[in-house]
């Protein structure tokens, strides 16, 4: 018991990272972003780039970071911002296109062949439960990511701004809050989030170009469960998810009922996301026509 | 005006000249010869591997001097691991590019649905890669250059009771390929007395499996038997070395495993493979195959790869040009990367030369026959 | 060069139908569908479940019209509740959810592997089924274009609480026209089980949906010829890059990948450039007439 509840906090960090920069987008501009996605998959690649160069693990990340985040500021410029006129449905079928267009650009530039960090693991027991270092490592950052971001949104003037800008951006804007500005400054930090929570993501698994399909269900499952636009729901909701996924592949269900062993093929793990995430939008007792929380 | 005819006659012979020299200077009409595999998509690093051995063949050959003269011509589409895709690529090459033959890597949901327009156009088809035995129903158009799993299957099972292994569970790919070679290994393993503690089908492309792992642990085999591909074989590996593991590996196809951690591998992993991997033809090929895509370990699909094409240009040089006929006859002798090859009647892969390989300081070794 | 040329047409007739399907759920209603791909695929499993338990054609039609039927008003049941960003994710969703299902439980239809069905092995005879479906499909899309429920359709695309106090309920309207997509669907799928042979997962992913929808985008939302325009295009795209990748003489995978990229790149230049598509809707003027 003691090891699912270990993995899932593994996989919640994993997510939750990708999962707030969906949300802090969606507060601001309003609508579900799947380039985001690609964004993980690009700061992945930057990294392993940066550490093909010889550099150490905490500088790469930095570098992969600054640089996605310049990519999501471009991608703002060149599509989103000319689109930002129409409605949320078509700006999210446009964000599928630049996916589609950012995937095969990896994939044409890396190759299609996966990928692996190399790193030296040490192996901890706790009880018959294990954990290793990189676990621990990718706990840690997680949660220091997100101590940055809340001090980022709540003690700083410009997390003010963002905050103005995702309540009322006319208002906003009648205070003097740039708001152009304060939108490319929050691409830029959705992007250097996504590049975070996507180096973490291949340090745990590996890096391909498809790898988007692996993130995508659960990320967008934990951030709508979260109630798409709010930053501490996505963290929650990935933490939920991340226990219903390990929970139903980990629990041994056959010894419960009988003597012989049995467990939920762990292949069902995407579909119990989704089936979540189905679950969770059609039973809310909250309203969530307008288009999320306000 | 005679002036004017006079110097058109010139020209126009000049140019013909001209051409005529060109087309010699580029010796014969080449030949085409297509290939279909997953260039994007799934199972990307081992059809890009086939294809490389595919190309390290032609090289050879029209460095001979072609077939008869002719050069082989490469025409290589993607299937996108998709039915309709495959298909394109399959009515492109047989109908516009006019190849006599496609050398296909794919599971069988590629292979199977390219297989009837195969056979209706009297083409062939040379598979480096299914193992699925519904390929057998097109014989005359279907050649299989990798063995059937049972065959490997069988040998493993033995082979691993033989090891004086008792209890055993099993960690494969839910596909064909990994639950036919699994069932073909559980049968024999327990007709040698041995016992079946867990049978774990992965789904490919996961990206962990540390719940599977778990589930392994939990049933405290004496081994665990596997086999699997290239990214997702090393992500088991992976979970398995962090979550502890210490048993033995007893594989089918170990070559096709990669292996994640030196050290850790050293010594636990050994199984049976489809022989000839450690002959001449093969180092040869190795050879080739690092001089010319560089230092990365080749998959054996390179070597699967080189022999469809190598058989093709058998057939191709066989008196009668390129045919069925020509095409069953063409294994007749021939000693290739993957060893001889021998087809049943319906041009499947049979008493392939099997080898018992060791991982030992980094790379595996070939350690006996059976 | 001819079977070429037929596949070809085929696959774009049937491609159009699920187009056509489409632009009838959000060119005209405004249902952000993005699991477009699981009408498709639900008719294609019909034949396929049929086949691998060894039950007739005509079974595995009924059986792919009746999931796609009782599928269509599953995944509409929540759309009251939701706004349409949040549908959209619930029908992407369900889609993934029935693909997982296909690849993990071998029992129904092969796993990921897939099943055989039968072929229609004359390659005529499969683009006379295709254009027949095409032609049948636009006719019945035409009519309910220019009949009072398309025109409702449109007032609810535009409002949803107009339609409300026209007096007509709105999930009525968007369930008709769901049960009506899906079946459309149904039946391009079960013909592309039919003519493909072999139904497999992978043909059935994210990735199929989002194409549809660059085709239809590309095409021009709300406009019937558009939806078969730019399928038309789309496919076109595909087919065409086989040929200037060989042509091009780049790395064998590099040309692979770009080939890929291009429909990302189109339906992004297609909102930046031409937002209402190759075949613009047309403007339609109802005045009013008498009391």
């Amino acid at each position: 018991m003691l090891q699912i509840l270990l993995n899932s906090i593994v996989y919640a960090s994993e997510i939750a990272v990708i999962a707030v920069g969906i949300s802090l987008a969606y507060s601001v501009v309003r609508f579900a972003n799947f380039a985001h996605i690609q964004y993980a998959v690009l700061g992945g690649y930057f990294t392993y780039a940066a550490r093909g160069l010889g550099l150490g693990f905490p500088v790469a990340t930095a570098i992969s970071a600054v640089l996605t985040g310049l990519v999501a500021i471009i991608v703002e410029r060149l599509v989103f911002h000319p689109l930002r006129g129409l409605r949320p449905e078509a700006k999210m079928i446009a964000s599928w296109g630049v996916a589609l267009a950012f995937r095969s650009g990896v994939a044409a530039v890396f190759g299609g062949a996966a990928r692996v960090f190399d790193v030296e693991t040490d192996t901890y027991l706790l009880g018959d439960a294990v954990i290793t270092s990189l676990d621990l490592a990718v706990v840690a950052t997680t949660i220091a990511a997100m101590v940055v971001l809340q001090l980022l949104l709540y003690r700083t003037r410009i997390g003010t701004g963002l905050r103005a800008l995702a309540d009322n951006r006319d208002l906003a804007a009648t205070r003097g809050i740039p708001p152009d500005r304060l939108t490319a400054l929050m691409w830029f930090l959705a992007g250097a989030f996504a590049a975070l929570g996507g180096t973490l993501f291949a340090l745990e698994t590996r890096l391909q170009p498809d790898m988007d399909l692996q993130i995508l269900l659960p990320v967008f499952a934990a951030v709508t469960i979260g109630g798409l636009s709010s930053i501490a729901g996505a963290v929650a909701g990935a933490c939920i998810l991340s226990l219903a996924q390990n929970i139903a592949i980990g629990v041994d269900f056959g010894a419960v009922l009988s003597s012989r062993s049995w467990f939920l093929p762990s292949q069902f793990r995407d579909t119990i996301a989704v089936a979540a995430m189905v679950l969770v939008l059609c039973f809310r007792p909250r309203q969530l026509r307008s288009g999320g929380v306000r | 005006m005679q002036r004017f005819i006079h110097s058109m006659v010139g020209a126009g012979a000049v140019a013909l000249a001209f051409l005529s020299s060109g087309a010699q200077a580029q010796s014969k009409e080449p030949i085409p010869i297509g290939v279909i595999a997953n260039l994007t998509g799934m199972d990307v690093k081992t059809s890009t591997d086939m294809v490389r051995g595919i190309q390290i063949a032609a090289d050879a050959v029209n460095k001979d001097g072609g077939v008869d003269g002719q050069p082989i011509k490469l025409i290589i589409e993607d299937a996108q691991y998709k039915t309709q895709e495959a298909l394109n690529a399959a009515t492109k090459l047989y109908d516009v590019d006019k190849v006599p033959a496609v050398i296909m890597f794919g599971g069988s949901s590629i292979e199977l649905a390219v297989a009837p327009i195969a056979k209706q156009k009297g083409k062939i088809i040379v598979n480096t890669s299914s193992s699925s035995a519904k390929l057998g129903d097109f014989p005359g158009t279907v050649y299989s250059v990798l063995p059937l799993d049972d065959i490997v299957g069988k040998a493993l099972g033995e082979w691993t009771a033989a090891q004086g292994v008792k209890s055993a569970a099993f960690v494969v790919p839910n596909n064909t390929f990994g639950t036919g070679l699994m069932d073909a290994a559980a049968t024999a393993f327990e007709a040698k007395g041995g016992k079946i503690v867990a049978k774990i089908a992965y789904s490919e492309g996961q990206p962990d499996y540390r719940a599977d792992i778990q589930q392994l642990v939990s049933s405290k085999p004496d081994a665990i038997m596997t086999t699997g591909y290239g990214d997702d074989s090393r992500t088991i590996f992976k979970d398995a070395r962090t979550l502890g593991l210490k048993q033995v590996w007893y594989a089918g196809y170990p070559s096709i495993l990669t292996v994640e951690n030196e050290a850790w591998m050293n010594g636990h992993l050994m199984g049976v493979d489809n022989g000839g991997l450690s002959g001449d033809v093969a180092k040869k090929v190795g050879a080739d195959y690092a001089a010319k895509f560089g230092k990365e370990e080749p998959l054996p699909h390179v070597f699967y790869g080189y022999d469809a094409l190598m058989l093709i240009a058998r057939a191709a040089a066989a008196p009668g040009g390129f045919s069925a006929t020509t095409m069953a006859k063409s294994i007749d002798g021939y000693q290739g990367a993957t060893g001889a090859i021998k087809w049943d009647v319906r041009g499947q892969r049979i008493d392939p030369p099997i080898d018992v390989i060791s991982y030992k300081d980094g790379k595996f070794v070939t350690t006996g026959q059976q | 060069m001819l079977d070429f040329l037929v596949f070809a047409v085929t696959m774009i007739a049937i491609w159009s139908v699920v187009a056509l399907s489409l632009d009838l759920q959000f060119g005209l209603c405004g249902l952000v569908n993005f699991g477009q791909i699981l009408p498709f695929a639900l008719g294609a499993y019909g034949p396929a479940i049929s086949a691998a338990h060894g039950g007739s054609i005509s079974a595995g039609l009924a059986l792919g019209l009746a999931m796609a039927a009782v599928g269509g008003v599953l995944v509409l049941a929540p759309v009251g509740r939701l706004s349409q960003d949040y549908w959209a994710l619930v029908s992407l969703g369900a889609s993934e959810i029935f693909r997982l299902l296909m690849v993990n439980v071998t029992p129904i239809a092969g796993g990921q592997d897939g099943t055989a069905v039968a072929r229609v092995s004359n390659p005529l005879a499969a683009l006379g089924l295709a254009l027949g479906l095409l032609l049948a499909m636009l006719l019945l899309a035409r009519r309910i274009d220019r009949s009072p429920l398309g025109r409702l359709m449109r007032v609810l695309r535009e409002d949803d609480l107009l339609v409300a106090t026209l007096g007509r309920n709105p999930f009525r309207v968007q369930a008709l026209v769901t049960v009506v997509a899906w079946l459309m669907a149904a039946l391009a799928g079960a013909l592309y089980a039919h003519v493909v042979g072999f139904v497999a997962p992978s043909s059935f992913s994210v990735a199929e949906t989002f194409i549809v929808w660059t085709a239809l985008i590309l095409g021009g939302a709300g406009s019937l010829l558009g939806a078969v325009v730019g399928t038309a295009f789309v496919q076109f795209i595909s087919v065409s890059t086989r040929f200037l990748a060989a042509w091009s003489g780049l790395p064998f995978d590099l040309v692979a990948n770009l080939r890929l990229g291009i429909f990302g790149v189109v339906l992004v230049l297609v909102f930046l450039l031409r937002r209402e598509g190759l075949v613009p809707e047309r403007k339609v003027r109802v005045d009013a007439v008498g009391p």
